[in-house]
């Protein structure tokens, strides 16, 4: 069966033509044959059936009257009914009352006989059996054997008969089909044939020729409309393509050009933050010595300069007679006592003005270590000082020592001993400036009456130094944890959203981090940096060039804060089409 | 005609049939017409009293099997239906065979009724007579007494058919063979079939 799938459709039309032809023709003559003989039985049956009864009906008186010889003489007559082999007379006992056997022949096997009409087919003979009766009366039985000769003559001419018309059919369809499945074939292997040259040389523009206007026509029909279609289809896909890399020529100019934009407005967003930084840091810083101005502009004003002067004009007054004046001019001689007291007045002053002047000087110099740092990241210059992390914070609870005095807030430190270890210190100073003004804040909203801050230090693990800040203010919400350290978030009035970030940062760029924990709002906050004791693994860090820190800064800020923002700045970024 | 070699083999020491017949075909025949005659019950008699009784048989059975040849002229049966009345002359072993043949046979229709007279009648009814050999000599003259009645004289002597007789069974080689005289049938207006008169031995003679 497979090798028959695979034959060609050509010979599959034949094939399956010849076999139709001769499974029919088989049938036909199968059909004529058994239809001829059959009768030609029945004839032979009915012809044999009359002879019998007229032959028969000749032998009752001799059967009667026991005459064998004359029934035998009777059945002699069956000598001109050449398919006649043999005959037999039985008596009505089954017994055997005259015999005929045609001349030269054979006799045949014996059947049962019977006493009633009946006949019987063998291979060779056909056996009739036919009651004899007279007058009513049944007397014996005749019995008349024919060969079948005739019929198997006949049968073997039906079988050459049939093996020649087959023959020469089978020749005349052979020849027919092979002339009229061209007409099936030949567009079937036409568009075959085109089929294969499209996929073998995906050439599309070839077209299948149309023959008929049947089903095949229309097969070609459709087959060329498809090829129309794929070839329309490829041409356009074609032209996209050129199209699209045209476009994609275009958009990765522009692109490219965005990128340089980007590229200037990132740093642009880098001196921005670092302008916002030092405007932080230094604002933290102005607080204090706007503060420590005031102060010492109070203790100034409480200082008596007029008196001094008026003392100063009668000195002057009296210069010519002076020891006169001190000793006898009653108002000369309270003058010593005066500027005794007069000197006292001033000191006192003096007294509180030095140190508000001393912290203005620090503070002073913190606002100028701030602006130095930030030259520095231009020049990329950091300085590292091994210092005391206490003596540091110190300084910052100081900064904001004015801040925390008013507002009834219990500073609880919890100073473990950690060794001094190198850091910048202004950075460090920022970060924890940051979070006491930050904490100070927090418990600012709280409403509850024990304000506590505490400021922990101890060291965590071999290499590494915790300190933390833990107020019990406002607490942080689960969902601004995460978004406190983002570059301009803040959930204060007044605030910048730049000191967890820039603090965040600057832990990260000393090898440190800034975590925060909260409990949610009203349980307060924690924040906790982390620095490493030693400088291992920080060189990197450290390395970085001030602009590479900007351009972070920038991406961090481009990052968080989504290109809204930046498109605000810039609005190239925003794409005007897609591609 | 020969034999078929088939049967060939039952040829026996038997008394030859006439016209060159093989010994074993006649020997069947006589069986068969034992069978016929008399059923079964014969063949363990004596081979002589055996002849006797089968030659009663034959003649009673061929008495009993004429009815299917003859036509007798119209009015000799009441009814379609009426049965055919065998009539016997006198004692004869013949008439003793009879009834057992004749029960419930019927042909054309028509029962056979055994009718016996005594010796000497002359019944001028029924259809067949049977006329024995002893009642033939005894009383020649019956047989003109029923010339021109219509009734189908049988007999059983040689000169049954001289004396006015249609049918006379006679033996001849040890067969029991019909010989007719047509004249005397045409007389008594009996039409006698031409199947019987093919196995008949015919004769024309002037009855007398």
């Amino acid at each position: 069966m497979t090798s028959f799938h695979n034959l060609s459709l050509r010979r599959k039309l034949t094939v399956i033509i010849m076999l139709t032809s001769t499974l029919v023709l088989l049938l036909a003559c199968a059909g004529f044959a058994t239809f001829d003989l059959l009768g030609f039985r029945r004839e032979m049956v009915q012809m044999v059936s009359s002879l019998a009864e007229v032959v028969g009906n000749n032998t009752t008186a001799a059967i009667d009257f026991n005459k064998p010889l004359d029934a035998m003489q009777t059945l002699t007559a069956l000598r001109g009914e050449p398919k006649i082999v043999a005959a037999h007379v039985h008596t009505l006992d089954g017994g055997t009352f005259a015999t005929y056997l045609r001349e030269g022949a054979q006799p045949p096997p014996e059947v049962p006989h019977s006493l009633q009409s009946r006949h019987e087919f063998t291979a060779t003979h056909l056996y009739v059996f036919r009651p004899i009766a007279q007058g009513g009366e049944r007397v014996g039985t005749i019995e008349l054997i024919a060969d079948l000769k005739d019929l198997q003559v006949r049968f073997w001419r039906y079988a050459g008969i049939t093996v020649l018309v087959l023959g020469v059919s089978l020749l005349a369809a052979f020849a027919l089909s092979s002339w009229l499945q061209k007409l099936v074939s030949d567009p079937i292997l036409h568009l075959a044939q085109v089929a294969r040259s499209v996929a073998i040389e995906k050439d599309y523009s070839v077209r299948a020729v149309e023959q008929s206007d049947d089903e095949l026509g229309q097969l070609v029909k459709g087959f060329n409309t498809m090829l129309f279609q794929i070839q329309t289809r490829d041409a356009a896909l074609l032209a996209a393509q050129t199209s699209l890399e045209e476009r994609v020529v275009e958009r990765t100019g522009e692109l490219v050009k965005t990128h340089a934009q980007l590229l200037v407005v990132s740093r642009e967003a880098g001196m921005a933050t670092v302008a916002t930084s030092i405007l932080h840091n230094v604002g933290n810083v102005l607080n204090s010595v706007n503060v420590s101005a005031d102060r010492i502009l109070e203790k100034v004003r409480q200082l008596k300069p007029a008196s001094l002067v008026k003392v100063a004009a009668l000195l002057r007054e009296h210069a010519k007679d002076l020891p006169e004046y001190l000793s006898h001019d009653p108002r000369g001689r309270e003058l010593p006592g005066y500027l005794s007291a007069l000197a006292d007045q001033l000191a006192d002053p003096q007294k509180d003005i030095l140190p508000e002047v001393a912290a203005l000087r620090k503070n002073v110099e913190h606002i100028r270590e701030i602006v130095r740092m930030q030259q520095g990241y231009t020049n990329a210059s950091d300085v590292w000082e091994t210092l005391s992390i206490t003596d540091l914070m110190e300084d910052a609870i100081g900064i904001n020592a004015d801040d925390l005095a008013p507002r009834k807030v219990e500073l609880i430190r919890e100073f473990s001993a950690v060794p001094a270890f190198p850091m910048e210190k202004h950075k460090v100073l920022q970060i924890l400036i940051n979070l006491l003004s930050n904490a100070k804040h927090a418990l600012d909203a709280s409403r509850a009456s024990d304000r506590k801050l505490i400021v922990r230090i101890g060291p965590h693990g071999e290499n590494r130094v915790r300190i933390s800040v833990i107020d019990n203010g406002m607490g942080i919400p689960a969902e601004n944890l995460t978004r406190i350290f983002q570059h301009g978030f803040t959930t204060r009035a007044g605030g910048h959203g730049f000191g967890l970030h820039s603090g965040a940062v600057a832990a990260q760029e000393m090898g440190g981090s800034l975590i925060a924990r909260s409990e949610g709002p009203g349980m307060g906050a924690e924040f906790t940096l982390e620095l490493p004791i030693s400088r291992q693994g920080r060189s990197v860090c450290t390395a970085e060039s001030g602009a590479e820190v900007m351009r972070r800064v920038a991406e961090n800020g481009a990052d968080r804060n989504a290109r809204g923002a930046i498109a605000l700045v810039n609005p190239i970024l925003a794409p005007s089409s897609p591609i | 005609m020969r034999a078929p070699p088939g049967k060939a083999g039952l040829r026996r020491s038997l008394p030859e049939g006439r016209n060159g017949r093989g010994p074993g075909k006649a020997r069947r025949i006589l069986c068969v017409l034992w069978v016929m005659a008399m059923g079964s019950g014969f063949g363990t008699l004596e081979a002589t009293a055996a002849e006797l009784a089968s030659e009663y048989q034959v003649k009673a059975a061929y008495l009993v099997n004429l009815p299917k040849y003859v036509n007798w002229p119209a009015g000799a049966f009441a009814e379609t239906n009426s049965p055919v009345v065998l009539t016997v002359v006198g004692e004869s072993k013949v008439a003793d065979e009879i009834p057992m043949i004749i029960e419930g046979r019927i042909v054309n229709g028509r029962r056979i009724i055994l009718k016996r007279v005594a010796s000497g009648d002359a019944p001028r009814e029924g259809h067949i007579l049977f006329v024995p050999a002893a009642e033939q000599k005894r009383s020649p003259g019956l047989l003109s007494k029923l010339r021109d009645t219509g009734i189908l004289t049988v007999g059983e002597s040689d000169d049954f058919l001289e004396r006015g007789g249609i049918i006379n069974l006679v033996r001849r080689d040890q067969h029991i063979t019909l010989e007719v005289n047509v004249t005397a049938a045409d007389k008594a207006q009996i039409t006698l079939s031409s199947k019987l008169l093919g196995v008949s031995k015919v004769e024309k003679g002037n009855p007398k």
